[in-house]
């Protein structure tokens, strides 16, 4: 298998319009987890989460030749994808309230300790639940710059605008946040 | 003087910008970080405090171990397998076909939107386009209008040109969500009060960016902006009462998103001319919103929910938390050391009944 890892996106991304399945399992490799963040914490359901992250990238996966790495970076672009994949998944399943789901409890964990588990679950609904308050924008810059990670910049590329205004929502979106935890 | 309070709110933001990258690259707890501002604890404690706890839960939201190496296995597998629907890609919306051709997909959208405006034009474009301002949610030509504004937004060739044209669309959304009423043509009225508030949002962000580097601008946007939407709002008052329930509701909705939204420009001294040292409020056109009670404050019986299509489609509750709560004095928060972030701050209970707001101190009735 090529040294995938010593490639930047760009590279990969040429490569894997060539057909290079395993140049795109690199890339997936590596934005996985941030889509997955993203979506998790959108949702309620874990399997879902997985199935959607899956589905972002088989999405992007089939539009390699259309998506165009001219000013927006390929994170952006997967994060475009994960919205509409998420909006889809609303429209097909409509949105679910904030408690754990059957498969939810019943899912194989590698965890070895179940109270970590149920403790991760919990969290993870304290979260969601927190976040669910939140008018949509301030929502999605929380999750997008600090649950996911991306950039002020690329957080700008997704949600269509501008850093500096970015960093204006953001501020405003962790002030409303902080009124909604308490000491 | 208002300017000092404007560039130390430019500062201001600055360093919690500063602090908030500190915070997120773990190289400073966030009590070391406050350390470096004493004059402004206060102010970057909320933001930080929510921010270090937003990061403690990415562990969190991360998949089971184990995942991302199955998962990437099995999908390299499937592509391998060489589906050809997989390795012909498809496109992922209507501009793609056209990226052969034009080398941005903004350069379709603008050659196709331009395409389409020379022909209305040889139609009688003035005639078309009162219609088409007249047209609301709903109606076949709304989409048209909407494209038309996108374009103009597109065509605008600056900054400022992008917030003048904002601010006539908030300005149209607000007629429409008027004629809707009237008309009783709510079908889409949610939408609307949902794309009103998005585009507001963006009014009141383009102001604070404007701000930051010509206050002059900003206060001429801010005052441009109390002005188109006060006879609007001023109609939907007069409606409030008048019209069947449902619509009271969103009525009440589109005043308190309308005053949070001038408050904020408010707070930040936008309504000042930027030479006065008078500390000015923006001008009495707009009455204080009567405080809603039982219609808007969830009761544990009434879950009223509507939908915004005009991006997600969240369900969310019908009162903004973030917007009229009154000033209350935040709790110290002394950390313990030896204690986690994530088991000191905890979101506060969902099953606890929100009482109606009472009116803050600058509330005006």
């Amino acid at each position: 298998m090529p040294g995938w890892q010593d490639s930047g996106d760009f590279e990969l991304l040429k490569i894997a319009r060539e057909g290079e399945a395993g140049a795109f399992g690199e890339l997936y490799e590596r934005h996985s987890r941030v889509v997955f963040r993203f979506l998790y914490a959108h949702l309620s359901n874990r399997l879902d989460a997985e199935d959607l992250t899956e589905e972002v990238f088989l999405r992007a996966w089939r539009s390699l030749s259309a998506y165009n790495d001219q000013g927006v970076p390929f994170l952006a672009y997967l994060f475009k994808i994960a919205r509409n994949v998420l909006v889809d998944f609303y429209r097909r399943t409509g949105r679910s309230g904030g408690l754990m789901s059957i498969e939810e409890k019943t899912i194989p964990d590698f965890r070895s300790d179940p109270s970590e588990t149920a403790m991760a679950s919990l969290e993870h609904q304290e979260v969601r639940r927190t976040l669910d308050k939140l008018r949509e924008d301030y929502r999605t810059v929380l999750v997008l710059r600090f649950l996911s990670g991306l950039s002020p910049e690329e957080t700008g590329e997704v949600m269509g605008r501008t850093p500096g205004a970015v960093r204006i929502l953001q501020h405003r979106a962790l002030s409303a946040l902080r009124s909604l935890l308490e000491i | 003087m208002i300017r000092s309070a404007s560039r130390s709110n430019k500062e201001f933001e600055e360093i919690l910008s500063q602090c908030l990258e500190l915070v997120e690259s773990g190289q400073e707890p966030v009590d070391k970080v406050l350390a470096r501002y004493p004059d402004l604890v206060e102010k970057l404690r909320p933001p930080l405090e929510a921010a270090s706890w937003l990061l403690t839960m990415r562990t969190v939201l991360d998949p089971r171990p184990g995942f991302v190496a199955a998962s990437r296995k099995r999908m390299v597998k499937h592509f391998q397998a060489g589906d050809t629907t997989v390795l012909a890609p498809l496109p992922s919306n209507r501009w793609a076909g056209l990226a052969p051709l034009f080398q941005r997909k903004m350069v379709a959208q603008i050659a196709m939107l331009a395409t389409v405006t020379a022909i209305l034009l040889l139609v009688g474009v003035y005639s078309f386009s009162f219609m088409l301002k007249n047209t609301i949610p709903g109606e076949a030509l709304y989409g048209t209008k909407l494209a038309q504004e996108r374009l103009t937004l597109a065509l605008s060739l600056t900054e400022a040109g992008d917030t003048r044209w904002r601010i006539e669309f908030v300005h149209r959304r607000l007629d429409e969500i008027q004629k809707m009423i009237i008309n009783g043509q709510d079908q889409h009225l949610e939408e609307t009060v949902a794309l009103y508030q998005q585009q507001l949002d963006q009014v009141v962000a383009d102001i604070e960016t404007t701000a930051q580097t010509n206050q002059e601008l900003a206060y001429t946007f801010s005052n441009y902006l109390q002005r188109v939407i006060s006879d609007p709002t001023e109609s939907l008052r007069v409606l409030l009462g008048s019209v069947i329930t449902k619509d009271n509701d969103e009525i009440l909705r589109v005043l308190a998103i309308t005053d949070s939204e001038l408050d904020q420009l408010e707070a930040l001294g936008m309504f000042a001319p930027p030479s006065s040292t008078a500390t000015a409020t923006r001008t009495a056109t707009l009455t204080r919103t009567p405080k809603p009670t039982s219609t808007l404050t969830p009761t544990p019986t009434r879950t009223p929910k509507y939908t915004a299509t005009a991006t997600l489609t969240p369900k969310r509750s019908p009162t903004p938390t973030y917007t009229a709560t009154p000033k209350k004095d935040t709790p110290t928060y002394t950390p313990t050391p030896t204690r986690t972030p994530r088991d000191k701050i905890k979101p506060k209970p969902t099953n606890t009944h929100r009482p109606t707001q009472k009116p803050g101190p600058n509330d005006r009735d």
